[in-house]
């Protein structure tokens, strides 16, 4: 029970902590907002030089629907934390976690889902503004239920990005300087997640070979489900590939930081 | 009782050189120089239960080298060494719920938030009830006179207030040994005065065995009773202060300063 009560405590801090820079997200917000604006303009063009009513699997209302909550969910699933280990282990901070009965992953884990518990709040209820704008200026339509298929299962997306970058910033304990590691794994993950296109626009066949990787469960798969393109036992499928990625980093996590951490020298003073 | 035994505990760490240049940088992109930098080289010592004892010597000496091994931060090259029983760098459960380490140049507090968050949030992770918190809380906040200013945001807090929060975070679980890297850095006289009554106190009323770093001699006279010295990472004495050798006319700190120059004598 204390040991619940540990993290409990180390969540309801963070969400305060990030209470202190909420504007500063809700503007980060705003400024993604441009993005996805772009993106709306590019595929009605698209679709409005188009013969066909149908490119790469969708409609011109899925696309749409799908090209904004991409750039939602980016937000919805983006980590800040690698650099924040990486000024860790530079300036020595990471001694805590020797020195005190408290577990990092643990740590970072319930710090994160703290903060993202605020913003993702926020980003839901600004993506709800969204789709209802877009609804009822575009005349796209869109399944409530599918939507509401996706709230549920868009925490296992946020786990799985966890993970990954908790793995990722294993990477600090031999570079001294990060930003250009994560600054590229992050543009890749967004590609390969299907961030910023869906992923059957690189073709069938790069796009069931990605399948593999634990990227596309992070956007690609649960906006299929939003966009009504995946159904079913499918879903149960895909969110069972979610957790086995989960469940995979988690373990790797668990080999690789400990090979990291024996190269920690608990640098300045 | 000897709560802390070190034995020929060695501390080595890979480093690398460049020359001074554009072409040396590029050189040393392709191939650099490991070198080896002796940070600690076989020390030995025994701290008995309830000691404040001092450790002092120049910057880069191994000081807070030392307290890093002992607290586990560290691996050691080669030695041995047990605290409260326990070989730290094993890093038990058992061995962090009985002592705490301060370092004056780092934070453990949430900038973001009062220090009393970061309190609380200690408590949970050493697993303390209640009352003894609030207690503990009470006492302490009164003692170094930063009541006040439990609420209020650390980020906005002076130095001098800051260390005192640190220092408070630091005895939440009220730890049997206690590490203090240079606790009173950078304060002024009057903050120094306090934190020194106030490291006085808890050690005689609570009995804490208390390893000590400073660059005050004023810190180090007034608290401990001995004192090791050590300099290049080797002891060049270990001792009542009151034994160093000195006359009329030298100062504490002049003594001091010899005994650094006599180790570097020996080390050649």
């Amino acid at each position: 029970m204390k040991i619940i009560k540990k993290y409990i405590t180390v969540y309801t801090l963070a969400i305060q902590g990030a209470m202190e820079y909420k504007t500063d997200f809700l503007i980060s917000l705003v400024s993604g907002g441009f993005t996805i604006i772009i993106q709306f303009f590019l595929w009605t063009a698209i679709y409005g030089g188009s013969a066909e009513a149908e490119l790469f699997g969708y409609d011109y209302g899925q696309m749409v629907i799908y090209v904004v909550m991409a750039g939602i969910m980016g937000k919805y699933v983006s980590t800040w934390f690698e650099y924040e280990i990486m000024e860790d282990i530079m300036e020595g901070n990471l001694n805590r976690f020797f020195v005190q009965p408290i577990g990092h992953l643990g740590f970072r884990a319930f710090g994160f889902f703290g903060v993202k518990t605020l913003e993702n709040s926020m980003v839901i209820i600004i993506s709800a503004i969204l789709l209802w704008v877009i609804s009822s200026t575009a005349g796209v339509t869109f399944s409530l239920i599918n939507l509401l298929i996706l709230l549920l299962i868009a925490p296992f997306s946020l786990m799985i990005s966890f993970m990954l970058s908790y793995c990722l910033s294993v990477a600090n304990f031999w570079l001294t300087w990060g930003w250009g590691v994560f600054n590229g794994a992050r543009v890749i993950t967004t590609i390969l997640s299907g961030g910023i296109f869906p992923l059957a626009v690189f073709g069938d066949r790069i796009a069931s070979a990605l399948m593999f990787l634990p990227f596309p469960y992070i956007v690609y798969f649960p906006l299929n489900v939003a966009v009504g393109n995946i159904a079913g036992l499918d879903i149960l499928f895909g969110v069972s590939m979610q957790i086995m990625w989960i469940v995979i980093l988690f373990i790797v996590s668990q080999i690789v930081w400990p090979i990291g951490m024996k190269r920690y020298i608990a640098a300045r003073g | 009782m000897q709560i802390i035994k070190v034995e020929n505990l060695k501390k080595h760490y890979d480093y690398y050189q460049k020359d001074q240049g554009l072409k040396n940088s590029l050189k040393n992109v392709i191939k650099r120089k490991k070198l080896v930098k002796e940070a600690v080289n076989e020390i030995s010592f025994n701290v008995e239960a309830g000691e404040i004892v001092g450790f002092i010597g120049p910057n880069g000496a191994g000081k807070t080298t030392t307290l890093k091994v002992l607290s586990g931060i560290l691996f050691p090259t080669s030695g041995i060494a047990t605290v409260g029983g326990f070989t730290p760098w094993e890093r038990k459960k058992a061995f962090k719920m009985g002592f705490s380490i301060v370092m004056g140049q780092k934070t453990q507090l949430n900038w973001d938030l009062p220090a009393v968050e970061s309190f609380n949030l200690n408590k949970c992770i050493y697993e303390v009830d209640d009352a003894q918190y609030r207690k503990t809380v009470e006492e302490l906040t009164e003692l170094l006179e930063v009541k006040p200013l439990l609420k209020t945001q650390v980020r906005r807090l002076s130095l001098g207030e800051r260390m005192k929060m640190e220092l408070i975070a630091a005895l939440i679980h009220e730890p049997k040994i206690i590490f203090l890297d240079e606790p009173t850095i950078g304060l002024d006289f009057v903050s120094q005065k306090i934190i020194r009554d106030f490291i006085r106190r808890y050690n005689e009323e609570t009995g804490a065995t208390i390893l000590l770093t400073s660059h005050y001699m004023n810190d180090i006279e007034s608290l401990c009773k001995r004192a090791i010295i050590i300099n290049e990472g080797h002891i060049a004495f270990d001792g009542n202060l009151a034994d160093i050798e000195r006359d009329e006319n030298t100062t504490i700190e002049e003594a001091i300063t010899k005994l650094y120059e006599n180790k570097e004598a020996k080390a050649e």
